[in-house]
């Protein structure tokens, strides 16, 4: 078969992709090395400026929680849809269907519909806190956002459904014959997702954290409506400074620091995750 | 070295019968094959014995001991599953050393017996290889040694052969059967093949819509069938409906001999066995049709037909026999220099002392 029109055809995608990518990163890196200038959107000089506001110490404050928050979202997303699979996969076949349509709808809303219905369902006057006050378990019920538990919520809510439907297939398809074996060979039952299934899915667990990761860094709205400005990740922080001070080049500058320590990140965790496997 | 009880298991699932009143003893040492077609309760059986499945009623004893609450990780049942079951996470040492680990038995230990496993099951030099990149007969082999790596009380094969080539699957089979004899371990093989039953057991349990049909050795099973189910379950057979009468064999108008020189005293409808192998092409003059032949003892044409079809199947030569065009058509294996071809009108005999009637039919 002639490959030379699909090559083409892809080749050509790619590099407009690249084109699209690399052009506004550039743009990006220039600008970073620019003076702020409150009259206009910036003085084309070049400085150490920005850089340099990065490390006086607010900002690497922020990078390290920002960091952290996102991981331990990323963790707690990828636990909580694989054990929740593992439990749907045990369901008769009519209900797990029913799990999976509601996993599909959950993931057609969008980021601000399930921010605030989680704004609304921790709210004082309406949801948990009144129905824990009027079931006598809190004697003066108080709204629960913005905190930072109901920005985890937030960000947990928003990476549950695509990872579970990701991890579905795979989970309910497993050969259950190998926990039966294990079994047999002297496991006890409860420790059998421990010492068996769990090391069996730790390569995939390991990429979706990964994923999971790289993608609620740049969730913008959950922080903004269920966290406390103390809690606000990079991303929204780099949106404020750019777009509510106009200060474009710290902006960036801030923008190409957290590319560089995502990269990293990913890297060391690819080549931690090979080794293992080899 | 277990001795197994098996005493009225029964399993249904919801509607299907799985396992009918299923009684069976189990000597120490001894190879059982648990033999049937598809759907007949095999791996239900097997999974009960391993404790994965709980039988609705009945009881299992194992050296006596009652299995009934045992759970399945305390019972040392060794198991090879249909679908293998290795665990794709770990290298070839490490799933067999798998039961060991869970058991606590020291790192030194371990590497010495799971050196002993790879060289009992020819896997040595193959311990640092991940199983996904092992052939399949050398999965077997590690299903096999992993198994057998805590010495289990009993040893279970979940049908482990039947993916695999016809050379690699009778290799096998000679050395789980060397390996079996050697560990003198309990062990039950389920397959849906005759000949690998054969080739293998000790003893032979046919199972048919999950109940015993019969539990011989394979001599037994193939020579002495208990039902009509196992007669043309195992290996090929002619089924002749025949009547005792005052002392004279009768299939259809024909006179197969006296009950006396056949060697038999049942009466009334019977079904008689007679085995393909057994069967003697003669001359068609040799017989008299309706009496037995009377020349040379028992060896005479009982029966007499038109050659239907041939097929040469190595050394043999399978006729099928049409006789007075009735609806019997028998395979038959020509072994004498008596040659016909289709369309001849040949005649039957047998020796009787391999013929057999099926018991408990009588009516
Ligand atoms: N978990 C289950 N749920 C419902 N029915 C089952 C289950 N396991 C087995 N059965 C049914 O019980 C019967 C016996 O099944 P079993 O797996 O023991 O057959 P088998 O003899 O091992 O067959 P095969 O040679 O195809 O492996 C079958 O009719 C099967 O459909
Ligand atoms: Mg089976």
């Amino acid at each position: 078969m002639n490959l030379f029109v699909p090559r083409v055809l892809g080749m050509t995608a790619f590099g407009i992709l690249c084109v699209f990518f690399l052009v506004p990163l550039a743009f990006m890196v220039v600008v970073s090395f620019y003076k702020a200038d409150p009259m206009a959107f910036y003085q084309e000089t070049f400085t150490w400026e920005n850089y340099q506001k990065f490390f006086s110490g607010f900002y690497l404050n922020v990078t390290l929680r920002t960091l952290w928050t996102t991981a331990l979202g990323a963790v707690l997303v990828v636990i909580l849809a694989f054990t929740a699979m593992l439990a749907i996969a045990e369901l008769s076949r009519k209900w797990q269907l029913f799990w999976i349509l509601v996993l599909l709808s959950l993931m057609c809303l969008s980021e601000v519909i399930v921010g605030f219905s989680w704004l609304i369902l921790l709210s004082e006057s309406a949801g948990i806190p009144r129905l824990l006050g009027a079931l006598g378990f809190w004697d003066n019920p108080r709204s629960l956002s913005p905190s930072f538990g109901a920005m985890m919520i937030g960000l947990v809510m928003l990476g549950f459904s695509v990872v579970s439907l990701i991890l579905y297939p795979q989970v309910a398809g497993r050969d259950k014959s190998i926990e039966e074996a294990a079994q047999t060979l002297g496991t006890a039952p409860h420790l059998v997702t421990l010492y068996v299934t769990l090391p069996i899915f730790m390569q995939t667990l390991i990429a979706l954290t990964l994923t999971m990761f790289v993608y609620l860094l740049g969730v913008f709205v959950m922080p903004i409506m269920l966290g406390r400005p103390r809690d606000w990740t990079m991303t929204v922080m780099i949106s404020d400074k750019a777009l509510g001070d106009a200060n474009l080049p710290l902006g960036s500058a801030l923008a190409v620091i957290m590319l560089i320590i995502t990269g990293v990140i990913l890297l060391i965790s690819l080549l931690a995750s090979r080794k293992r496997t080899a | 070295m277990s001795e197994l009880v098996i005493s009225k298991v029964d399993k249904r699932f919801g509607k299907t019968v799985a396992l009918d009143d299923v009684s069976l003893r189990i000597k120490s040492g001894e190879f059982i094959c648990l033999l049937g077609s598809s759907g007949c309760g095999k791996t239900t059986l097997l999974r009960i014995i391993a404790g994965l499945e709980q039988s609705d009623s009945g009881e299992l004893q194992l050296d006596g001991e009652s299995l009934t609450r045992l759970a399945s990780h305390k019972r040392n049942i060794g198991m090879v599953f249909q679908s293998l079951a290795l665990f794709p996470h770990l290298n070839v040492s490490r799933n067999i050393a798998y039961g060991l680990k869970m058991r606590g038995v020291d790192a030194e230990t371990t590497k010495t017996r799971v050196e002993e496993l790879l060289k009992l099951t020819g896997l040595t030099g193959f311990g640092a290889r991940a199983v996904t990149s092992l052939s399949g007969g050398q999965k077997q082999r590690v299903a096999i040694a992993r198994a057998l790596a805590l010495e289990p009380r009993l040893f279970l094969m979940d049908e482990p052969f039947s993916a695999l080539d016809a050379g690699l699957r009778d290799h096998l089979q000679q050395e789980v059967k060397k390996l079996q004899k050697q560990l003198g371990v309990t062990t039950i093989f389920v397959t849906h093949d005759q000949s690998e039953a054969m080739a293998l057991a000790d003893r032979i349990v046919i199972l048919n819509n999950g109940k015993i049909e019969q539990a011989g050795s394979p001599k037994e099973v193939y020579q002495q069938p208990s039902s009509r189910f196992v007669a043309e379950f195992i290996g090929a057979n002619n089924l002749f409906d025949v009547t005792i009468e005052s002392g004279a064999v009768r299939f259809k108008e024909y006179n197969l001999g006296s009950s006396i020189v056949i060697g038999t005293d049942l009466r009334g409808t019977q079904t008689l066995t007679v085995r393909p192998e057994t069967i003697t092409l003669l001359p068609p003059g040799n017989s008299s049709g309706n009496s037995r032949g009377n020349s040379s003892g028992n060896s005479g044409a009982f029966l007499q037909g038109a050659v239907v079809m041939q097929r040469t199947i190595g050394a043999l030569i399978e006729h099928d026999i049409d006789i007075d065009g009735h609806l019997i058509k028998q395979t038959m294996l020509q072994n004498n220099d008596y040659e016909v071809s289709v369309g001849d009108t040949v005649g039957l005999s047998w020796d009787w002392s391999q013929a057999w009637f099926l018991p408990g039919e009588s009516g």
